[in-house]
């Protein structure tokens, strides 16, 4: 037979850019994640359809668990002495509190930080009258303006909100 | 520097009396190390997370304006809250002859034994008294036992109320949310009062109502 015998081309494919871009990926997914810390007083949120991004730093954090247990906790930076040289190290305060001593708390962490933002983060189930003690020592303490942390409500308004109908 | 590579080469060809040493050409296979790497690329693209909790803001008024404020009886709508977080809506202050109303359980949950909030419920009335009422001042009174989320719902409502509103607005006059003047600006009138213990007997009255018409 007088057929050309069709050459086999041997394909190589050059991984390289692939292999780049997979490790690019890869160092970015590591770096941006965060894992969720393990939580010793988990917190179920409310939903709201609320757009607003938390800040992630300047903030002091209220936690109100289902039981109304209450919890300030907020970074300090410290400077530490440690064998004649200075350290600057950043630490976690938290304090456990009631209603009573929820404003000294939040006045303390207030001295600390002056931008301070107060984030509440407070369990669905916890009682209202709780959340009201709360946002009376914050009244009293003139510190009118906080932000409550919520989980984005999936759930889609059907009807078109309007001022006439 | 050029007459130093010179030199350099000069006295490499003088080397190269020895003989040259054979270059073995290294092929390292590196599907294991991709492999790997895939591995823990699809590991940290499905376990990221990106959806972060948002927040809600909450301004409240100074102390020094926390005063009674007064509100024309024709003007008041109040959304009370009993402590098994109930919605109970009435216009005007509350009489035996004008009972707090039942606001209906949600329809889409009928299984549930507990009363659920339909939120499409509470934004509809709340969106019509206010269309209906320009004036209108809505009064919400939550008892202390009620959960947190509810105050959440409500004021939930009222901010999507509010931002829809004043967005439509701003469509309508082709302008940008900031740039509507106060007048033109929707801004809902509502305060959280104190629950007490009137509001108590309002709504025992205003549970046997409803249960007298099988509404609960």
């Amino acid at each position: 037979m007088a057929i050309k015998k069709k050459r086999r081309l041997s394909i190589r494919i050059d991984m390289t850019p692939m292999v780049d871009i997979a490790f690019l990926l890869l160092i970015f997914y590591m770096t941006t994640t965060q894992f969720k810390p393990p939580e010793a007083r988990a917190v179920e949120l409310p939903s709201s359809h609320s757009m607003i991004e938390l800040p992630d730093k300047d903030i002091i954090n209220i936690t109100v668990t289902q039981y109304d247990s209450m919890y300030v906790d907020y970074l300090q930076k410290l400077t530490v002495n440690i064998d004649g040289t200075d350290v600057n190290a950043t630490v976690r305060i938290v304090r456990k509190c009631d209603k009573y001593s929820v404003s000294i708390e939040i006045n303390n962490a207030r001295k600390k930080n002056f931008r301070a933002l107060i984030v509440i983060k407070a369990d669905r189930r916890a009682s209202f009258g709780v959340m009201q003690d709360v946002m009376k020592s914050m009244q009293e303490n003139h510190l009118e303006r906080f932000l409550i942390i919520t989980d984005q409500e999936v759930e889609k308004v059907d009807e078109d909100v309007t001022p006439t109908s | 520097m050029a007459g130093d590579v010179v030199e350099r080469a000069a006295k490499g060809s003088k080397k190269g009396v020895r003989r040259p040493k054979r270059r073995v050409a290294i092929r390292i296979d590196m599907t294991p190390m991709v492999d790997i790497a895939f591995l823990l690329l699809i590991f940290y693209m499905v376990s990221t997370v990106f959806s972060m909790p948002q927040a809600m803001e909450i301004n409240l008024p100074p102390i020094e304006d926390t005063d009674q404020i007064e509100v024309k009886e024709s003007n008041l709508l109040s959304v009370r809250v009993d402590k098994d977080s109930r919605y109970w809506w009435n216009l005007k202050t509350p009489t035996p002859e004008n009972l707090p109303l039942l606001l209906p359980s949600d329809p889409d949950k009928p299984d549930s034994v507990l009363y659920v909030l339909d939120a499409d419920t509470l934004r509809s009335l709340l969106l019509e008294q206010n269309r209906a009422n320009s004036k209108l001042n809505t009064l919400i009174l939550i008892h202390r036992d009620a959960n947190y989320a509810d105050m959440v719902n409500i004021l939930d409502e009222i901010d999507l109320i509010e931002r829809s509103w004043n967005d439509y607005t701003a469509r309508e006059k082709g302008v940008k949310v900031d740039e509507l003047t106060k007048e033109e600006k929707f801004s809902y009138r509502y305060a959280i009062g104190d629950w007490e213990e009137r509001d108590d007997k309002i709504i025992n009255s205003a549970i046997q109502q409803a249960v007298e018409r099988g509404e609960l």
